[in-house]
């Protein structure tokens, strides 16, 4: 089977290729430096349209007469009050553009209007380097440090100083861990159930929140927050991976950016990244599990727990519950393993 | 008959965004056999973007059981089967991407032509995004916007009925092709006209080099006469030609195939038809559910019409699509383990995240087996009311998916699938391990001996017959005393009670004759007087079900649970 990868590396390039979804302008060039709050494509939003019929807006006799009275181009584009047709004589009358828009095209008697609408904004999402622009697509950027994929997050992006509430990974986090003097940092915690945690990170405000975890019921919340929240683990009240909790902690007040914005059926997972000013190579994209591996329990009894994959069991096994599936014996310390579904387990080199 | 089963033997492909599944049939004394299977995780998204990785894989597996050569250096199919035993004579690929490809359908009438489009395409696996009347009371710019910004695939318009007014039909085509001007040319829809083909060279005139189209037979003849099947082949044959540009290898993959490759929905359309006429009784009512990676079916089949039904989520996918169309609270109470409603919850919403995640613990399968009896309990009340022609009554439920042959033993497999249908009456529970019966669909195409010839085998495994006792009264009451008569003469006697579901104690395969005494004010097939009836036992045996409908169950958390605990007693092997 295809294996789950989450990536939890101290030092790796990262390239992540930022995609317009729809038509849209690139507004940075190649070898541009970027912080993750940048803007780097205006992308159109659905497109609206305004369909005119001069001969009757006119009172026209004539579909010949409401050609003539048409004074603009195809391609034109309009101010709000611009004219676009007048007729004539004693009782002249007009038909003025509503809204700053693009004439699309004029039929006969009819003139269809583009409607000009603020564009959405496409973010960098980390500070990094363009490396490539994929003309009429996106662009590609580039930077050197550490990542750790999460599983879930509001679909936000900021940066901002990592500051660790936490000193164990058991640790719940509760509305009292939040202080004046994280107004602007990225917070780092536990799993958290308690939707005041939420709203005094949004009264603070903070840049964004690392969880181990959430609890489904707050989803609502976070979706409406204005700043990133990632997690690291999932919907379920169980600590962060050790190897994700140590690099993190290890990164602390350091600058990192949470990069939330991601679509899982295009493989895509959200991400923290914190460049570091190294070279490095892009991590292994690995097709298939093997013994060695560093991996995570994603489910059941052993979740969160991260481990070493010491042997690949090659036929199906009976597990107690009934259910049949190929295992793997996975180590999580000297004294204790266990036999883990493969599909259970997430890769995180 | 005996030239073409001697020398064909079929491969057939089973493939949607989640997993690929290859079948190999040979011909084994005179019979065709389903000789190897193997499954791969499909390769159609990122990182690969190619559907030949996830073949090529589950392809090795074949050759290693099978120990033939069915591709050369190259990766490819080596087609015909050769003189040495290597290649195959026949591939078919059966295809899902459900919701892959969107559709608008355009029409005159509301009650007339556009309800016709409405049953088609409901038919079909498409993402049906829209609809576009005569009448339509969006202004134009409006409908313009549903062209540029959702930008469909595919767009079929009705073009009415004989002797109706091809003039409203041609200025449909008009506001159409002026909407689609407006989409880049690459991304224009496929236009399918469902009409008089009289028109063919005036809409060849209309059209021009805007945008690919293509012609077929009128959905409607009359405003009361209706004929969807042409156009249902023409939309799924482009459905499979849309996907050659979607979906990465697609192309090259049907192009090695000997037909069309052919939707899931068609498929199991196909073969839902086909066992509803073979039975002895037409009026006989065939339920078909399958729960795919990527969506769970109901097929419907019934004196020789079928009628198709798919869900927007799987267990697989997209599953939070369904979590806020579940009553906790409800649900809490169907698992066959106390569970809390938080712990429930959590496990939803982390399957969001890892919906091949494996249930390793008793409560999770227990919400797994919960899941599955409600999917099918609610799906189906949905189905039943909103299309008229799907029969709300079954006599034959055939049902298949991994989570069956993989988390279920046969007992939980038929005892989930009871509580969701909740049959009244007689009815034979069937499982296709394998998934296989869409496969056979396309196959049935290029040979028309294979499908049947493997119905008769066992890769469908009788489950049970189901026999349902109702009554009115108390949870404990004696109902009836059911007598089995072994094919020796030899006797048994089964005391059935009101609340309680029994496995009569027979061997599977074995054929008895049971007759019924009513204890009670009972409802069932089987209260015939003093005739007996014979019937063949399933894998699970044959099975009386006399819980009541719907089931009467203790409050106290406990209790309940005893009680599902010993109806699922009753049923294992």
């Amino acid at each position: 089977m295809l294996p789950n990868i989450y990536h939890t590396i101290a030092l790796t390039k990262i390239r992540r290729t930022r995609k317009m979804s729809g038509h849209g302008e690139i507004l940075v060039k190649v070898g541009q430096k970027l912080n993750a709050s940048d803007k780097i494509a205006d992308i159109d939003l659905d497109n609206k349209y305004q369909a005119l019929n001069i001969k009757k807006l006119l009172n026209l006799n004539s579909n010949q007469d409401a050609r003539r009275s048409i004074e603009l181009e195809e391609g034109k584009r309009l101010k709000a009050g611009d004219l676009i047709a007048e007729s004539n004589g004693l009782t002249k009358k007009v038909v003025k553009a509503e809204k700053d828009s693009e004439v699309l095209l004029i039929n006969g008697n009819l003139v269809l209007l583009k409607i000009n609408q603020n564009p959405l904004p496409l973010y960098a999402g980390f500070d990094s380097i363009v490396s490539e622009i994929l003309p009429n697509y996106g662009v590609v950027l580039e930077t050197n440090g550490s990542l750790i994929q999460g599983v879930w997050s509001n679909q936000r992006t900021n940066s901002g100083l990592l500051i660790n509430l936490t000193s164990q990974p058991e640790e719940e986090f509760l509305p009292k861990m939040l202080e004046v003097n994280h107004r602007g940092a990225v917070l780092m915690g536990g799993y958290c159930r308690n939707i005041n945690v939420l709203k005094n990170a949004r009264d603070l405000p903070v840049k964004g929140l690392i969880l181990s975890g959430m609890h489904p019921d707050l989803i609502p919340a976070a979706l409406e927050a204005v700043f990133p929240i990632i997690l690291i683990e999932g919907f379920s009240p169980c600590p962060m991976n050790l190897r994700a909790y140590d690099l993190l902690k290890s990164n602390e007040k350091r600058e990192v950016s949470i990069s939330g914005i991601y679509n899982k059926n295009e493989n895509e997972k959200p991400e923290i990244i914190v460049p570091l000013p190294a070279d490095a190579e892009l991590p292994v994209e690995y097709t298939e599990y093997k013994n060695g591996m560093i991996v995570r329990v994603n489910q059941g009894l052993f979740q969160g727990k991260a481990g070493i994959i010491r042997k690949i069991v090659g036929n199906t096994v009976t597990l107690f519950n009934g259910v049949k599936t190929i295992c793997a014996v996975v180590q999580f310390n000297e004294e204790d393993q266990a036999s883990i579904p493969l599909a259970n387990l997430d890769i995180l080199e | 008959m005996k030239e073409i089963v001697e020398t064909s033997t079929v491969l057939a492909i089973k493939i949607d965004l989640k997993t690929t599944k290859i079948f190999f049939f040979d011909i084994v004394d005179e019979k065709y056999h389903l000789i190897a299977t193997s499954e791969a995780d499909s390769t159609a998204l990122p990182p690969y973007n190619d559907i030949r990785e996830g073949i090529s894989k589950a392809i090795d597996r074949i050759q290693q059981i099978t120990g033939k050569h069915l591709v050369d250096e190259e990766s490819n199919f080596i087609l015909p089967g050769q003189s040495d035993g290597s290649g195959v004579d026949h591939l078919v690929l059966t295809f899902g991407f459900f919701s892959q490809i969107k559709v608008i359908s355009m029409g005159l009438l509301e009650s007339v032509s556009l309800e016709s489009l409405t049953k088609l395409l409901a038919n079909t696996q498409l993402d049906h995004i829209d609809q576009i009347g005569m009448n339509d009371p969006r202004k134009l710019e409006e409908i313009i916007g549903i062209f540029t910004n959702k930008m469909p695939e595919m767009v079929i318009i009705s073009g009415g009925i004989d002797d109706g007014a091809s003039n409203s039909v041609f200025k449909q085509l008009e506001m159409l092709l002026f909407c689609i001007k407006l989409v880049p040319k690459e991304k224009r829809p496929y236009i399918i006209f469902a009409g008089n083909e009289d028109l063919e060279p005036k809409i060849h005139e209309t059209i021009g080099d805007l945008t690919n189209y293509s012609m077929t037979s009128k959905i409607r003849f009359s405003i009361k006469e209706e004929n969807l099947l042409p156009a249902f082949l023409k939309v799924n044959k482009i459905n499979a030609e849309l996907l050659n540009q979607k979906i990465g290898g697609f192309a090259q993959v049907a192009s090695s195939c000997q037909s069309v490759p052919m939707p899931l929905s068609q498929s199991m359309i196909l073969m839902a038809k086909f066992l509803s006429l073979v039975t002895d009784d037409r009026s006989k009512k065939i339920l078909v559910i399958d729960f795919g990676n990527e969506s769970v079916t109901f097929t419907s089949g019934f004196n020789g019409e079928s009628t198709f039904n798919f869900t927007d989520f799987s267990l697989h996918q997209n599953f939070e699509k369904y979590i806020n169309q579940i009553n906790l609270q409800k649900f809490a109470q169907t698992t066959y383990e106390p569970l809390e409603e938080e712990e429930i919850n959590n496990y939803f919403w982390q399957k969001t995240i890892f919906p091949e995640a494996i249930p390793t613990t008793q409560n999770h399968l227990a919400i797994e087996k919960a899941l599955v009896t409600d999917i099918i309990c609610n799906k189906l009340a949905d189905i039943i009311q909103k299309n008229p022609g799907f029969p709300s009554t079954f006599d034959q439920v055939i049902f298949s998916g991994d989570i069956f042959s993989n988390y279920f033993s046969f007992s939980e497999s038929l005892l989930s699938i009871i509580d969701g249908v909740l049959p009244t009456g007689t009815t034979t529970f069937y499982m296709d391990t394998h998934g296989i019966l869409p496969v056979l669909g396309s196959i049935a195409p290029i040979n028309r001996y294979l499908p049947v010839q493997i119905l008769e085998s066992s890769t469908i495994a009788l489950l049970a017959k189901v026999f349902t006792i109702t009554s009115p009264v108390k949870i404990g009451t004696k109902l009836a005393i059911i007598t089995t008569e072994f094919e020796d003469g030899t006797k048994s006697e089964t005391i059935i009670e009101q609340g309680m579901i029994y496995r009569l104690p027979v061997q599977p395969g074995q054929f008895v004759n049971i007759s019924i005494e009513p204890k009670a004010k009972i409802d069932s097939d089987l209260n015939t007087g003093s005739r007996a009836i014979s019937v063949q036992s399933g894998i699970c045996g044959i099975i009386v079900d006399a819980r009541g409908r719907p089931f009467v169950l203790p409050k106290e958390p406990v209790k309940r649970i005893e009680v599902f605990k010993k109806w699922l007693f009753q049923l294992l092997i």
